[in-house]
């Protein structure tokens, strides 16, 4: 409302740069399905790529990335600007979502014998070797390389591939301990890496 | 909070944490501002490693998500966030305990009338006060009350500054941000009472130099957003 009035003051002036996904995300949280289809535009290639990462399925991908998307626009008012940013926002729901689906199909020794067959180096190299390489995806790629091997690889595994710290634990044969202190040290270097602000 | 618990934060915000391990932690994180802090810090840095794995997106998505919201009711907006009502009545006791034990308020556009707890007991009895939880260092709480135009801050577990060092409160809205006043009070419980000009939507908390700044200088290690808390 405000912005549409300072546009109309400033006729001759180059148009307003499109809104952020924030104010998107404000405007959705009041019931605007216009904003919801420009948020949309901006979150949905990042909501399907993590969730067909996590889920390795194109069809259950999408179904999840669907739950998840419609869940954006039912949750838009619990979304709190303080507290981080929208796409911060909406890929958390986006993993939780993914990963509740992983842990619910695949329990017990399913998961224990997928876990035995994983080929760990290969979630990092899809990172490193992907053919989108924008600006941001080369950040953290170069960021993830600063790691520590390990560090590196638990949290690729226990993002990427859903795993709980535990079955990470397993397949690089160290202790639940140690997963668990390598994967916080490896997201505080990440975070200053990226200059995450929260 | 046990060292052991707080080495969960990377891997609880990473999902990486069975359900059991996720409602202790949960537990904890109510009790732990630092623990909330980082857990968003990490959180967001997981998101990062999320948006460089975007994809193109089949364009017959969209369709089918946009037909799916237009028949989907949203969720209601939550509006005094973790306390409610008893949770405002605790307060209460904490801060007048507090003020009656002389902890300085600094009162602003109120004449603060003794008793001194007045302006603090007025927007905490008043039937719309709510309360938010703050993000960042310490533990934060704003109680408003938007009929009275008032608000009590109330910060705890701030770090301790030197002399040459104060914490400054900024309403901050459209027209920028504006001083409320200085916490000067005890470091282990600080409160302060303000009006809330209308188009306040965050506050934030800055370590300036003694005195205060005419304007925030440093990043706030404390903020608070009042949008969605009508």
């Amino acid at each position: 409302m405000g912005e549409r009035g300072r546009l109309r003051l400033r006729p001759d002036e180059v148009p307003a740069p499109a809104p952020d996904a924030e104010e998107l995300l404000r405007r959705v949280a009041a019931g605007d399905e216009t904003a919801f289809s420009a948020l949309y535009d901006l979150i949905a290639g990042p909501v399907l790529g993590l969730v067909t990462r996590v889920l390795r399925n194109h069809a259950q991908a999408e179904e999840v990335a669907q739950e998840v998307l419609v869940e954006v626009w039912r949750k838009a008012t619990r979304y709190a600007p303080g507290r981080g940013s929208a796409l911060s926002w909406v890929l958390t729901i986006a993993h939780r979502r993914a990963v509740d689906r992983v842990r619910s199909h695949q329990a017990g020794l399913d998961r224990e014998e997928r876990a035995g067959r994983m080929d760990v180096r290969r979630p990092f190299d899809d990172v490193t070797e992907s053919t989108l390489a924008t600006l941001d995806q080369q950040r953290v790629r170069q960021c993830l390389a600063a790691l520590t091997a390990l560090q590196r690889e638990s949290i690729v595994l226990a993002y990427y591939n859903g795993y709980t710290y535990p079955e990470v634990a397993e397949v690089l044969q160290v202790a639940p301990g140690t997963v668990k202190t390598r994967i916080r040290d490896g997201l505080i270097r990440l975070r200053d890496c990226l200059g995450v602000d929260r | 909070m046990t060292a052991e618990l707080h080495m969960l934060t990377g891997a609880y915000a990473l999902d990486a944490v069975s359900d059991v391990d996720r409602g202790e932690f949960e537990r904890h994180l109510g009790e732990c501002a630092a623990c909330r802090q980082e857990v968003a810090e990490l959180r967001a840095t997981g998101a990062r490693l999320g948006a460089a794995a975007a994809v193109e997106v089949p364009p017959e998505l969209k369709a089918v998500v946009l037909a799916e919201v237009a028949r989907t009711r949203q969720l209601p907006p939550k509006v005094a966030r973790e306390l409610g009502r008893a949770g405002i009545w605790q307060l209460r006791t904490a801060l007048l305990g507090a003020a009656a034990a002389a902890v300085a308020a600094v009162v602003i556009g109120v004449q603060a009338r003794p008793p001194v707890p007045s302006p603090v007991d007025s927007v905490l009895s008043a039937p719309d006060a709510s309360a938010i939880p703050g993000a960042g260092q310490g533990s934060a709480t704003l109680v408003l009350s938007r009929s009275r135009n008032q608000a009590v801050l109330l910060a705890s577990g701030l770090p301790a500054l030197d002399a040459a060092h104060v914490y400054q409160v900024w309403l901050i809205g459209r027209g920028g941000a504006h001083s409320a006043g200085l916490m000067t009070a005890e470091p282990s419980q600080r409160m302060l009472v303000t009006e809330l000009p209308p188009g306040t939507d965050r506050i934030g908390i800055t370590v300036e130099p003694a005195g205060g700044s005419p304007g925030p200088t440093t990043p706030a290690v404390t903020r608070i957003s009042l949008t969605g808390a009508s």
